[in-house]
């Protein structure tokens, strides 16, 4: 009895002391918005309002700039991307904002390899930046319940705590530039870096599609339509340099023509925007092969919004865009 | 499964449970469920493999007892009718028989593992010298999926069988047993390769809760997943790199990469053998020990004595002593003593046994030349030491080298450190001349280095959270060290547990938070444990 005694004490005592210093850890995660992704209040604060919706993973969080949208068409769009957002997070997220907002257009950016990401092999990282978006603990740990495989649970709780101490560590150098400006409305601006043709070796896209991922569009489809949204489907601009070394989009591309033709949706390929070499430059429209700085995001923006104008005018917009890869790299300016 | 797995942690919080929960006797049987749980969870079609050799050995332990005892019962019944020839023809006829049994189910294992472990290996070398001779070449493109643990289960199950063949122990009659005993989970993997006398007292002898074993076990636990998940994982990233583009790192940098490798593989490996022997001792089983502070070894004699040493154990007592006692290698040795003197005949038996089992253990490492080439270096180093004994015991005495002086002590530990090293590297790079252009590169690159950038390029010095995995994982390399010295003089448990129980606990969460946030992340990168591979 005595050794169970202490047996039992030393447990109560070795999971206390890990449940207060996690919390200690994980404090600035749920209650500081020092992360872009930060955002439950910022989401929160405009329920109700939003009627358009653009959803992706990296590439549409830095593609992505509402207010210049916004600016174009009259609409209250939130970029609701983020980075390594995967498909789970993103019928999650979508699902609650449809819920809580008068959404009338939603856009699924699908920008290279979004379709052919496999999960399990990136350690819940997605999964972890979804669960630092949730509006409390409990909606956290629900999530994970649901959405997360128990192998990653401990993968979700590393990289939290990872976030933790990065945040923990800003907090005390007084640093809070990381937090997110309610301007934005998820837009993540990002610097200008010069993309040089030299320094890409081979391919390093994948212009293919996993069938699970497929499975997992056609949900977020069909929430759309239950939800009585628009829905169209976005590639955002990658370098010119990246589409000139790499092959099989023209492939890809005509796969989700067919795809979207089925399911009754738009299809916008930005890449082969025909002003796309006078509109974006690998000088300054991004950061890295495929992420846009925010010069390349306001160009996309624009460009975006001037599409969309014509669009609901009725006018045509095929001889805004190329008819194929294979065109669109004769113009390229390092053919 | 993976051991540094979520899931393996809850399974093992669930056996640890119904452990303790279930009657005493049946213990075992909860363990059972769990090694076959744990193996069918890693594949299905694999299982076969472990049940045919659990099958095969126990009904040929089961057959060969048989033959034993009735032996036994018909000499003693018939003490007063037989003469001595005709017992000794019974012995003999039964012995020649028992060793038939034993021979062919070693046929069927050993034949299963060479499959798996060594038949694209064998067709290589068969279509090597077809192409040669202009023969024709044999298919070597279909895959074989390896049964888990293959090389551990068999020579464990193997053991056993000699050892009843050599009526050491009994056969055990429970055939459950015996399947408990070769699918053992926490063994499977990566060993320690035990003993059925030794093992089965502590698998099917109850266990009471003791709250010694749970505290000593868990920190052993975690101590085991600190130095697999925060030091092996971090480092197996940059030994990889090192190992793969070594041609074009400075001599210093490769040497680096060598030391760092060493200090990888006995952190992954004696990691999972804490984590197991951990697990294990909160279960109040004794497993026995794989290492004895390796790297303060004198010699590379003395290494293989406290590196992987139930490996060493086994071959020693199923392979050494066999050939080093047969009877033609003692009447070689008595032939060479006219010849060659005492020392060479005293040593011989020994060399020749020496020979094969290193060999041997090359080749059990892995299928490829490297391995036998590392394992034969191994061989004749041990060799050489035994021959040489007297000329450097003559060079010392005329030098003036005190033996029990520190400062030759730590000599001849660094010297082993570097000798162990260099021979460790010579597989792990690729093919055999990669591992010799390895070593080669350390002392002949002409790639310089004049800063510490250049010196670990394989490092982003400039990225704080490497700088910090680094930082950790160097702390972990000097803990492990400090605690080998502290473990020469006194257990470092004892001195652990000597301090009070909230700082004890204070220390154990730490730790559990360090492998959470660096520990899982340097795994992300890795492919599990090293030795699982064999």
């Amino acid at each position: 009895m005595r050794i169970s005694k202490k047996f039992i004490l030393s447990v109560l005592c070795f999971l206390l002391a890990l449940i207060l210093l996690s919390g200690i850890l994980l404090y600035p995660v749920f209650n500081y918005e020092l992360r872009n992704y930060r955002d439950a209040n910022l989401r929160a604060s405009l329920a109700g309002q939003i009627d358009y919706l653009f959803l992706g993973a990296s590439h549409g969080v830095a593609a992505y700039q509402p207010v210049t949208v916004d600016a174009q068409l009259g609409t209250s769009s939130y970029n609701l991307s983020c980075q390594m957002m995967d498909w789970n997070s993103r019928i999650y997220m979508l699902e609650k904002e449809l819920a809580r907002n008068p959404v009338e257009h939603v856009v699924i950016e699908i920008s290279y390899n979004a379709l052919y990401r496999d999960e399990t092999t990136e350690h819940a990282e997605g999964q972890a930046l979804t669960v630092q978006r949730m509006d409390s603990l409990g909606e956290a740990l629900r999530f994970m319940c649901n959405n997360v495989s128990v192998n990653d649970w401990l993968n979700i709780y590393s990289r939290l705590l990872i976030s933790g101490v990065a945040q923990w560590m800003d907090l005390l150098k007084g640093d809070t530039t990381k937090q997110i400006q309610y301007e934005n409305r998820g837009f993540y601006s990002m610097d200008s870096n010069t993309i040089n043709l030299e320094e890409i070796s081979g391919t390093n896209v994948h212009t293919e599609y996993l069938q699970e991922n497929m499975l997992k569009l056609e949900q977020v489809l069909q929430m759309c339509r239950d939800a009585q949204a628009e829905c169209s489907i976005v590639v955002v601009p990658v370098s010119d340099s990246l589409l000139y070394k790499s092959e099989g989009f023209d492939s890809f591309y005509e796969y989700m023509k067919g795809y979207c033709l089925e399911q009754g949706c738009e299809f916008y390929d930005f890449n082969l925007l025909r002003s796309r070499y006078s509109l974006f430059s690998d000088s300054y429209s991004f950061y890295d092969t495929v992420h846009m700085s925010d010069q390349g995001a306001t160009a996309f923006s624009n460009a975006y919004a001037d599409v969309m104008k014509r669009v609901k005018n009725g006018e045509p917009i095929d001889m805004l865009f190329y008819g194929s890869y294979q065109e669109m790299l004769q113009d390229s300016p390092h053919a | 499964m993976s051991i540094t797995s979520l899931e393996f942690i809850l399974f093992m919080v669930v056996v640890l449970c119904a452990y303790y929960i279930v009657p005493g006797k049946l213990q075992w049987v909860v363990l059972l469920c769990a090694s076959i749980f744990f193996y069918l969870s890693c594949g299905i079609k694999t299982g076969i493999y472990v049940l045919t050799t659990s099958v095969t050995v126990y009904g040929a332990t089961y057959w060969m007892q048989n033959i034993s005892d009735k032996q036994k019962i018909f000499l003693r019944q018939n003490k007063e009718i037989l003469s001595k020839e005709e017992k000794s023809r019974i012995k003999k006829a039964n012995k020649h028989k028992r060793r038939w049994i034993m021979l062919a189910v070693l046929l069927v294992n050993l034949g299963f593992l060479c499959t798996f472990k060594y038949l694209h290996f064998a067709i290589d070398q068969i279509n090597s010298v077809a192409s040669l001779i202009g023969a024709g070449t044999i298919n070597n493109s279909f895959s074989l999926i390896v049964p888990l643990g293959i090389s551990f289960y068999t020579f464990q199950a193997v053991g056993y069988l000699v050892d009843v063949y050599w009526e050491n122990i009994e056969a055990e009659k429970n055939y459950f047993k015996v399947l408990l005993f070769v699918s053992f989970f926490p063994q499977m993997t990566q060993g320690p390769i035990s003993q059925y006398e030794n093992l089965s007292k502590e698998l099917f002898t109850p266990h009471k809760p003791s709250y010694i074993n749970y505290s000593r076990g868990f920190q052993r636990l975690i101590w085991g997943f600190f130095k697999k998940m925060v030091v092996a994982d971090f480092l197996s990233v940059y030994v990889a790199d090192v190992f793969a583009n070594y041609g074009n790192y400075s001599g210093a940098t490769t040497l680096i990469g060598a030391f760092m490798y060493s200090i990888q593989i006995y952190a992954d490996f004696s990691g999972y053998m804490d984590i197991m022997c951990g697990m294990c001792q909160i279960m109040g089983i004794k497993l026995p020990e794989n290492f004895d502070r390796p790297y303060f070894s004198q010699s590379i004699a003395e290494y293989w004595r406290r590196w992987h040493i139930s490996l060493g154990a086994w071959f020693k007592r199923y392979i050494y002593f066999a050939i080093g006692m047969s009877t033609w290698n003692r009447s070689l040795a008595k032939k060479c003593r006219e010849k060659f003197g005492k020392h060479f005949s005293d040593t011989l038996p020994a060399s020749v046994a020496l020979v094969v089992v290193w060999l041997a253990t090359g080749i059990w490492h892995g299928a490829s030349w490297a391995y036998i080439a590392w394992g034969l270096v191994n061989g004749l180093f041990i060799i050489f030491s035994m021959w040489m004994e007297p000329v450097y015991q003559g060079v010392n005495n005329k030098l003036g080298i005190r033996q029990e002086s520190q400062i030759w002590k730590m000599f001849r530990i660094a010297r082993t450190f570097v000798l162990v090293t260099f021979i460790k590297v010579l597989p792990e790079v690729g093919t055999l001349s990669d591992g010799i252009g390895f070593l080669k590169n350390i002392f002949v690159s002409k790639v310089p280095f004049h800063s510490l950038a250049q010196l670990l390029p394989f490092i982003n010095l400039g990225d704080f959270e490497t700088l910090m995995q680094l930082a950790v994982a160097a702390v972990g390399v000097v803990l492990m060290f400090v605690f080998s010295v502290i473990q020469g003089k006194r257990p470092v448990r004892d001195c652990f547990n000597k301090i009070p129980m909230p700082v004890r606990v204070l220390i154990l969460v730490c730790a559990v938070l360090i492998i959470s946030i660096f520990g899982v992340r340097a795994n992300w990168g890795t492919g599990g444990f090293m030795y699982a591979n064999f």
